[in-house]
């Protein structure tokens, strides 16, 4: 076994080698010392068709003071940095001098990068330095694609294959037989996150989980005459919001889901067993929707006569 | 009281720091008035794109038009359209008109006044398609009053039930969820910003339900005809060193329907059970004021957030009487004719960051959140489900708790490319009318990352974390509760984690890994919940083969199972012990090729996606030949989708599509269920879900005005 194991690393390690060494050798630019003569004009000398879409974004309105290209402002060279040095001719068997680099394969620091973008969006994405994303060092165009008119992340239809990119689980997640209609486009992982981070939990964009819930679901929060007390406290006791093999997105099967929680005497405590099916004594409390059969109104009744929550 | 001087205090603190403002036109100070941007292909004047399409579907599935709206077959005509415009004065609009022509639509104007105003009308349609299977002996289905057929033959079973054929008619079950919103901004300089947003969610149609007279049940469909209204009013206050914003929440639900009244189709256990009533979600309302913002803080990249929220949700729908019988109802009075619930929820949070020395960051969180349920108590006898009246008062039980989460994080940065951080977490969540008063919980953990060159990246995380519940009272409730029985939500839990992830991106393949893993183990519990265990696998690796030509694989494992137990006990019998053992698997694998520009003109992508859930549930019983395994639980889709475009011209695209997914579903708690299968649950007898659709499409698509590019 421990033989198979090094045959497979072995060739990774050295393919990985092979791969990293180049940029091993590569020493640290310095930082570009100046801006350029002309701004975007210089820019545009060379970069053109894979720039250009961000003359339809919001960054590039000359009216509006706040963006790079707002009069006065920075334009490239805003996220870029100073590209005076850049804009030189390298010598001879030189690297030319690099910008400030995005995304995936950049050589600036993922922390340089977003502070490049934080001077500006500090205020308006809120509170990134508390995030998961901010502590795992992921980059703002690891998500962004700011010189694309439809930046895949801020489309719905498009998001969650974005996020997917990093969050597998969570995508695969999405073919489970009962979900949210995320892999449809319905709805986005931001209708119910903050990516940018937030003072809640698991980055919600609402105080607690089932505030972020009631948004689509407000039925279910009551106050009800009768109440059930998970529901109150948090929708995760029951559901796996991400997705599940079980009706309403449940952790589990009733009646095996309820008897983790209720095992009275009488018939709470019979145990969900095969000999229920059709085929032997069709069970109420298995088949159909288990417990919720006669106890439906898992969520509060306020009905008077509800206290067993089946009215 | 303690809640209004926290908002003053955060109030005052907010507004000292906000008053620390400073900020620069351009921050570098460099002298840009020789950038002409001449270049600088701005947007002007009009453009867009217009698609006009048909949709062929071969079957009828409301499986698979769950969320697409494409459930029945038949052909589908499709518009789509977004276009934009801009003047040199800085107005814009813009729009985004999708699939008008399905459920599904969508719309979506935006329009303003760069760095002046913004605004936003939406549109929104969600189908939520669920059983196309279904039958059910009531008329009137979709309203509050359901009836039974005349001749209707009541039983004391189904089997007996002897009109149950011939009434049984087919009835779909699924809703429409349409949203309307608006939203507008306004920018008062770089600082101040006032807005508002507003959406109105419309939610008809029907869902599934149960109903039940005393120890006889049946389904039917419940309607539903409800809207939930949502605003949001506040101010940001932007300032150099961070942002101060307070902001007004209100969530209005309101319910069209009280209660749906339903026909007994069994034999009344009482005179004048003919008919029962349910009471449905009541309307309510709910309140949220909120401060909250940030600081940037003069020393050590520091980075203090805070937030201070306070709300109420009150409810205050009328009761209905407590039965429908009035013979059962005359020794019971309301104590009051509605429930006056009033709930206050405050939420404190606040986080620092610091980075002390250039490789050292350290990061700490506290949150707090209290639910506090204020509704005045309620106790009286009740008619249990139509049927018997209950003298013995129950009493209405009230739960609050207050959530309290301290949380700390270390990370060094021993070298470039070596990152380790520690960190911990502890959180006391206080219950009331509860088994356990308090549980604690201590969370620890350990995390390494390794950037290295090419794009090799590696992290890897674990822990450990340990829930004290302290004394556990079950509460006295009748039937008694078994005394060893433990909530899995209020007992003590010992929790091993770990997880870690891989991304590499060597030459132009890219590499991405994630795994989780937890380990559960209940330690007091000697019934309910005793262990869980989740393993979670899944990998995509992605080839560019050249600019054109992009493929991938992906794939995923996850493996999720309990273990629980429990006692079946009955005054006039042995007690027996049980057990349960489940265990879900869920795997996916899927794979595409995207090629484009094939002669300049031509797109072609190819992707499929296989899933499937497997549930294995095993029992133990006494005597041993009643348990055994469960069938299996098992889900399986294949999904392939086919697309080409193809350039007529710079402004003309025609694209084809043809999609085709098969899904089959066992599953042992519908499967054979025939509307009189068991005999005391008269079943609307949903089949599992089985279907293999085709999706054939056809679309013309038209750009007009603007600069048309290769890009688009």
């Amino acid at each position: 076994m421990r033989r198979r194991v090094w045959s497979l690393a072995l060739p990774v390690v050295a393919l990985w080698c092979l791969q990293a060494l180049p940029a091993l050798a590569q020493e640290e630019a310095d930082e570009a010392p100046a801006y350029s003569r002309n701004g975007a004009d210089t820019c545009l000398r060379c970069h053109g068709e894979e720039v250009v879409g961000i003359f339809r974004t919001k960054h590039a309105q000359p009216n509006d003071p706040r963006t790079p290209f707002g009069h006065g402002q920075l334009q490239c060279e805003a996220c870029h940095g100073p590209g005076g040095a850049h804009t030189k001719r390298p010598k001879k068997g030189e690297e030319r001098t690099p910008v400030i680099q995005f995304g995936e394969g950049a050589v600036t620091p993922v922390r340089q990068q977003n502070e490049m973008c934080l001077g500006c969006h500090n205020s308006y994405v809120g509170d990134w330095h508390t995030s998961a994303h901010d502590d795992n060092e992921v980059g703002c165009a690891d998500c962004h694609s700011s010189h694309d008119p439809r930046d895949p992340v801020r489309t719905k239809a498009t998001q969650a294959e974005v996020c997917g990119g990093c969050h597998q689980i969570q995508k695969a997640n999405m073919l489970q037989p009962f979900a949210h209609p995320l892999r449809e486009g319905q709805m986005a992982c931001t209708s119910c996150h903050s990516p940018h981070g937030s003072l809640s939990e698991a980055s919600l964009k609402k105080d607690t989980i089932n505030q972020a819930c009631y948004e689509c679901h407000a039925d279910k929060r009551g106050p009800f005459l009768w109440e059930h007390q998970p529901v109150g406290e948090d929708c995760t006791l029951c559901h796996q919001p991400h997705g599940s093999a079980h009706p309403a997105m449940l952790a589990q099967r009733p009646p095996f889901l309820c008897q983790q929680c209720h095992g009275q005497e009488g018939h709470p405590s019979v145990p969900g067993l095969p000999s229920g099916l059709p085929g032997g004594t069709p069970s109420a409390s298995l088949l159909a929707v288990g417990c919720a059969n006669c106890h439906s109104q898992v969520h509060g009744s306020n009905h008077p006569s509800g206290a067993r929550l089946s009215r | 009281m303690m809640h209004k001087q926290s908002l003053i205090l955060a109030l005052a603190v907010g507004t000292a720091l906000a008053a620390a403002d400073a900020r620069a036109a351009n921050s570098a100070g460099v002298d840009t008035s020789e950038w002409k941007c001449e270049s600088c292909p701005f947007q002007t004047g009009y453009e867009a794109d217009a698609e006009l399409g048909a949709l062929y579907v071969d079957d009828d599935s409301a499986k698979f038009g769950e969320y697409n709206g494409l459930d029945e077959k038949g052909g589908y005509a499709d518009i789509s359209a977004n276009g934009s415009g801009r003047s040199e004065s800085g107005t814009y609009y813009g729009y985004d008109l999708i699939d008008l022509g399905l459920d599904t639509r969508e719309a979506e104007v935006v329009f303003g006044m760069e760095g002046t105003i913004e605004g936003s009308l939406r549109y929104d349609e969600l189908p939520h398609r669920v059983w196309d299977t279904t039958v059910t002996p009531f008329s009137q289905s979709g309203s509050d009053s359901l009836v039974l057929p005349s001749d209707w033959v009541r039983a004391s079973g189904t089997a007996g039930m002897s009109a149950l054929g011939r009434s049984l008619a087919p009835v779909d079950i699924g809703r429409d969820r349409t949203t309307y919103g608006a939203g507008l901004a306004y920018l008062l300089g770089t600082q101040f910003e006032f807005y508002a947003d507003y959406d109105r969610q419309e939610i008809e149609g029907n869902r599934l339900a149960p109903g039940a007279f005393l120890l006889q049940a049946f389904q039917y469909a419940e309607p539903v005809d409800a809207t939930h209204d949502q605003v949001e009013v506040g101010a940001i206050y932007r300032f150099a060193q961070g942002f101060t914003r307070v902001s007004w929440y209100l969530s209005d639900y309101d319910n069209a329907l009280s209660g749906v009244t339903f026909d007994n189709p069994y034999t009344p256990g009482a005179p004048d059970t003919t008919q029962g009533r349910k009471a449905l979600a009541p309307d309510s309302k709910a309140y949220l004021i909120a401060l909250d913002g940030n600081f940037l803080l003069p020393w050590w990249k520091g980075v203090l957030s805070y937030r201070v929220a306070d709300g109420k949700t009150t409810q205050d729908q009328g009761f209905l009487p407590f039965s429908t019988s009035a013979a059962l109802t005359g020794g019971l009075a309301l104590p009051r004719s509605s429930l006056d619930g009033e709930l206050r929820n405050r939420h404190y949070r606040a986080s620092l960051s610091l980075q002390p020395h250039p490789r050292l960051r350290v990061r700490g969180g506290y949150r707090y959140d209290e639910r506090d349920d204020r509704t005045a108590a309620f106790s009286s006898g009740f008619v249990e489900m139509d049927s018997a009246e209950v003298t013995v008062p129950a009493s209405a039980v009230r739960y609050d708790y207050e959530r309290t989460r301290f949380d700390g994080l270390g990370e060094l940065r021993i070298l470039d490319w070596l990152h380790v951080a520690v960190g911990g977490e502890t959180d006391q969540v206080k219950r009331t009318n509860q088994a356990s008063k308090e549980t604690q919980e201590e969370r620890a953990y350990g995390r390494v990352r390794l950037r290295l060159p090419g794009s090799l990246e590696f992290s890897a995380a674990g822990g450990q974390s340990r829930i004290d519940a302290g004394e556990y009272t079950v509460n006295p409730v009748v039937p008694p509760e078994n005394p060893l029985l433990r909530k899995y939500n209020q007992t003590d839990r010992d929790r091993d984690f770990a997880e870690g992830r891989l991304s590499w991106s060597p030459w132009k393949l890219s590499l991405v890994m994630q795994a989780d893993y937890a380990s559960d183990d209940y330690r007091r519990s000697t019934y309910g919940l005793l262990s869980g265990r989740d393993e979670r696998y899944a990998g995509t690796i992605s080839w560019a083969v050249t600019d054109a030509v992009t493929t991938y694989l992906t794939g995923s494992y996850q493996k999720m199972s309990t273990e629980q137990a429990g006692e079946e006990v009955f005054p006039s019998a042995p007690s027996r012990k049980w057990t349960v053992s489940h265990q879900d698997e869920f795997t996916t694998a899927g794979g595409g090729l995207l090629w484009r520009d094939i002669l300049g003109k031509l797109d072609l992508s190819v992707d499929y996606t296989f899933a499937r859930s497997k549930g294995l549930i095993d029992t133990t019983a006494v005597p041993s030949s009643a348990g055994g395994p469960f069938p299996q639980l098992d889900t399986e889709m294949d999904s392939v989708r086919l697309r080409a475009s193809y350039d007529v011209s710079d402004r003309l695209t025609v694209a084809a599509a043809w999609t085709w997914e098969e899904y089959d579903t066992s599953d042992w708690q519908i499967e054979g269920v025939q509307p009189a299968t068991i005999r005391n649950v008269l079943s609307m007898s949903p089949d599992p879900y089985r279907y293999d659709v085709n999706v054939i499409g056809l679309s013309f698509s038209y750009h007009f005005g603007g600069r048309v590019t290769d890009e688009e």
